[in-house]
């Protein structure tokens, strides 16, 4: 699997957010080891500097450490993933509260096909 | 000293045409660079003079501080264009003719990489297809643990899970300390694994940066800021 | 690393010439079967058929032209495929492969001509093979031709009991011989590489034509060189000897020898130049499109 990235964004911002979506969603979990740069960068297919890079980010996140002899681990503080995880869902619900309100429909409207799709 | 490759005012002429203008370079070492510019911009001849196959008419060329020989070229992997081995060789035995020449390179690797393509190294290799001809000439470039990979137009021509599967194995190959250079005018799809560029255009070098430094100080791939410099 | 060079160089060149020579022999042992049905239909008709003896005769004619030929074009193509190997490894694609390998210029070229010498050589063996083949066996109603034979070591006690020769003779001619026929043709060798090497120079696009013009004017430029040299030469000579003591100091077979050694030397002169030249081009004026 290669990963798509868009063309705005600098592309180990993007593979960081890809990983910290991976964490988040529990992927990769508390404590867990995560993959070599190299055999990370190997499955993302991009530059093994970029993704050494991209690691530096999720460091300074908070939301994995590197520990001698045994490589990056996500972190085991859960109040950071937490706390991304929270502010991930607000951003997100942020997003589609700009787009859905832009349409003019009622919260009531709104909240009924969220349910419908919900389960889908 | 971090320099790989240092390229002093470089010059080339074709009978009437220059080939390259007063070309500079200063690369580092464990990048993998991209040589970026349309075709007949001089990306060819810059790397046949590194290679060693062509003579600049002025200006010089060091690689880790020597000057392009002999000796430069047991630490220099080349990739040109077109095919490069005699075509009534079976596979086995280009494995062993790169071994037989070259010190650094791993035997071992190059048939691992070979059977994991599925590629009968008792064929002969006129016999193979045009892919797995590059397929071929790719592994045995990769299997040298070298200084510096000089590849041209690696991914031209070829489909897109090839280009996939070639650019998968530059990656996973190249060893740490060294140097990459890939020179392509299909640039959306060796974006993600450059971390460097070099746009050359009419045989001069217009612009050498970072790939991510371009997306943060002016927010587009380097795919639209080709469009946009070498609009005609 | 020389002697990895011309391991592949040398079987680069086996897998063509090989199957060529083995194709001269069998053509040689063709005819010469066809020479022993003609033989043998001979003895049985008795002349019974003026016409079918004619057509015979016709036939088995055209097919000596045909095995003559076929022997010529054989000569003819294994230059042309040492000299193949020589311009597709160096000029063509396969150039690419060969001067991005960690040797130096003149090991890429001493290698070609080692291996190269060594082919012309073995299959000058095999063309007097084949050529023997027609003559012991093809030649004669008898499965062999005694006479041939005969002839030949008569030669043979000859050369071995003439009073013109003496022992050391006997000991210079084969060295001669070998210096001679050696440096002949490595000298050809040199000079065909030569003019493939500056063909390529002249023209981008007929660089076949442009070698083969090449190759004349080389030559002719090296006799122009070699024949200047010899009047000087002979002129400096002239001055220290007195006119008829070159004679009379070299009884015999010795003036033979010098004339020769002199031979060999130019010879040798001429392929240490070529060399050097094609060096120098190749490793400063390599120019593959």
């Amino acid at each position: 699997m290669t990963w798509k990235f868009d063309n705005s964004k600098p592309i180990y911002i993007q593979i960081a957010d890809k990983i910290e979506m991976m964490i988040l969603s529990g992927e990769y979990k508390s404590g867990e080891s995560l993959p070599s740069v190299r055999d990370f960068a190997v499955q993302a297919s991009v530059n093994p500097n970029t993704m050494q890079r991209a690691m530096q980010e999720l460091e300074a996140r908070g939301l994995i450490f590197v520990q001698r002899a045994v490589g990056r681990l996500v972190t085991e503080d859960k109040a950071v993933i937490e706390k991304c995880l929270n502010e991930k869902v607000k951003s997100i619900t942020l997003n589609y509260l700009n787009e859905i309100k832009a349409l003019n429909i009622k919260k009531d409207d709104a909240v009924k096909i969220l349910n419908e799709n919900w389960e889908n | 000293m971090n320099e790989l490759l240092v390229c002093k005012d470089l010059e080339k002429n074709y009978s009437f045409v220059k080939a390259l203008n007063n070309v500079n370079l200063n690369l580092e070492k464990g990048k993998i660079i991209g040589l970026l510019g349309p075709n007949g911009s001089g990306k060819t001849t810059l790397i046949k003079i590194i290679a060693g196959l062509l003579k600049a008419d002025k200006g010089e060329v060091f690689i880790d501080g020597e000057k392009v020989s002999e000796k430069t070229k047991s630490f220099v992997s080349y990739l040109p264009e077109r095919n490069y081995l005699d075509d009534t060789m079976k596979v086995y035995e280009t494995v062993d003719l790169f071994s037989d020449f070259y010190d650094d390179f791993d035997k071992e690797a190059a048939f691992r990489m070979l059977e994991n393509l599925d590629i009968d190294i008792n064929r002969k290799f006129k016999n193979l297809s045009k892919g797995m001809k590059e397929k071929v000439q790719l592994v045995l470039v990769m299997s040298r643990k070298a200084k510096l990979y000089l590849l041209d137009e690696p991914i031209g021509g070829v489909d897109p899970a090839t280009r996939d599967y070639i650019l998968n194995t530059i990656v996973s190959n190249y060893a740490k300390e060294s140097t990459v250079i890939i020179s392509t005018h299909l640039i959306a799809d060796v974006e993600k694994v450059l971390d460097e560029f070099i746009f050359i255009k009419n045989g001069e070098i217009v612009l050498q940066t970072s790939v991510d430094n371009l997306r943060e100080q002016k927010g587009v791939s380097v795919d639209e800021y080709f469009r946009e410099v070498f609009k005609c | 690393m020389l002697g990895k060079l011309i391991k592949y160089d040398f079987k680069a060149l086996k897998k063509t010439l090989l199957p060529l020579c083995f194709g001269a022999v069998a053509l040689s042992v063709f005819v010469t079967i066809l020479m022993k049905l003609f033989y043998l239909y001979q003895d049985y008709s008795q002349n019974l058929s003026r016409v079918l003896d004619d057509i015979f005769g016709t036939v088995l004619t055209l097919l000596l032209i045909f095995g003559f030929l076929g022997l010529v074009a054989a000569a003819i193509v294994s230059w042309f495929l040492i000299l193949k190997r020589y311009y597709q490894n160096l000029f063509k694609d396969d150039g690419y492969l060969t001067f991005t390998l960690p040797v130096k210029t003149s090991g890429i070229l001493l290698s070609k001509l080692i291996s190269s010498t060594i082919w012309s050589l073995i299959t000058s063996l095999f063309a007097i093979v084949s050529i023997a083949i027609f003559v012991v066996f093809g030649t004669s109603r008898q499965f062999i031709n005694m006479d041939a034979i005969d002839t030949f070591s008569r030669i043979w006690e000859t050369y071995w009991s003439t009073p013109l020769l003496t022992l050391k003779d006997y000991i210079i001619i084969p060295i001669i011989f070998t210096l001679l026929v050696l440096s002949s043709v490595v000298q050809n060798i040199l000079l065909l590489f030569l003019a493939i090497t500056l063909g390529n120079q002249v023209s981008r696009k007929h660089k076949i034509l442009g070698s083969v013009g090449m190759y004349f004017v080389v030559n002719t430029v090296a006799s122009i060189i070699v024949s200047t040299a010899m009047i000087l030469l002979t002129y400096a000579g002239l001055e220290q000897i007195d006119n008829d003591s070159i004679f009379s100091i070299t009884p015999g077979m010795d003036i033979v020898y010098i004339y020769l050694s002199v031979a060999i030397v130019i010879s040798t002169a001429l392929s240490v130049a070529y060399f050097f030249v094609n060096k120098y081009i190749l490793k400063n004026h390599l120019n593959l499109e």
